[in-house]
């Protein structure tokens, strides 16, 4: 941030955007890598588990740095700056974003997407245990690409050899992870939270860019 | 709310900031030691009761200090401290309506 000291705004604003683009990418990367621990799902009445699609991770929409803080900007300046209401009209106008949100809820999600945890669920997450059913050996299936020939495939994050980086760049101090054996439910949160920093190269795209690409492995 | 934080404090925009992160910082942090024993249902509910409140305490302690033409600084310094109150709120609901939907 301190480059753009004493030049113009452009410059302090092109900055603070490169700056946010490293942080939005580290959040949501880690907001799903946390989704996929946590994507236990089970029926409220009878505690089994259901079948269902791994949860979408939705993190352009996650706080204020997502999609809601961009839609708030932008209320503000066409309510307020644009059509002149005053800013406590434009405020009582957004109640009705207030009544929408519960009522989606209500009409849409409710008992249908989100399965209420209970408390063992919780509480066994919290001790670093998930269900048998949670298989992660394959943590990385996420991130990794499915179909070699799919053109999103071909990103410069794709194209590394994951689990090389993963052993390269784990950071001082940590145990040394042996991917081929992850195995999620027998991991204590510890060691997921290891896992999880260890990952960084990956999820911290833009700072993986600017490390040699020889440290990396990255092909061309 | 940091859309209009420099209408909610031209002076103390940080304030707003911070008025906006704490509160659901507190609730991120608490949330794997109560989430549980509320239903999604009732945090939904809650959180929309707190975004309601939020608007409406900003809107009107908002409109008061447009309306006060007296220079008690006092005065005002109360209105926005009750505006950023209302912030608050809307930090709240934020927390909880963001903790609740990723987990």
């Amino acid at each position: 941030m301190w480059y753009g000291r004493g030049e113009s705004s452009y410059i302090k604003i092109s900055f603070a955007s490169r700056s946010i683009l490293d942080i939005s990418n580290f959040k949501s990367s880690l907001l799903a890598l946390g989704g996929k621990f946590a994507s236990i799902n089970l029926d409220a009445d009878s505690g089994s588990e259901i079948d269902r699609p791994t949860a979408k991770y939705l993190t352009g929409f996650s706080s204020g740095t997502g999609i809601a803080g961009v839609m708030g900007y932008a209320y503000v300046t066409v309510i307020h700056f644009w059509c002149g209401f005053s800013f406590a009209t434009t405020l009582l106008v957004a109640n009705a974003f207030a009544v929408a949100y519960s009522w989606i809820f209500f009409r849409y999600l409710d008992g249908k997407v989100f399965a209420p945890k209970s408390k063992e669920d919780l509480m066994s997450i919290h001790n670093g245990n998930c269900s048998s059913d949670l298989d992660n050996s394959n943590l990385f299936e996420m991130i990794q690409p499915k179909d070699e020939n799919h053109s999103d495939t071909k990103t410069l994050l794709f194209r590394a050899n994951l689990n090389d980086e993963i052993q390269c760049s784990r950071p001082r101090g940590f145990s040394k992870l042996d991917t081929e054996s992850i195995n999620l439910p027998n991991m204590t949160l510890l060691q997921k939270s290891r896992l999880v920093v260890s990952l960084w190269p990956v999820s911290h795209y833009l700072t993986f860019r600017h490390l040699p690409s020889s440290y990396l492995n990255i092909e061309n | 709310m940091l859309a209009g934080a420099k209408e909610i404090s031209e002076g103390g925009t940080a304030l707003v900031f911070v008025a906006n992160v704490l509160p659901s910082l507190l609730i991120k942090l608490s949330a794997p030691y109560w989430f549980h024993h509320v239903s999604y249902g009732v945090r939904i509910l809650a959180g929309s009761c707190l975004f309601g409140a939020s608007f409406l305490t900003v809107a009107y302690f908002s409109s008061c200090l447009a309306q006060d033409d007296s220079s008690e600084e006092e005065l005002t310094k109360r209105f926005i401290g009750l505006e950023l109150v209302g912030v608050m709120f809307g930090s709240l609901a934020c927390g909880m309506g963001e903790v609740s939907h990723l987990i």
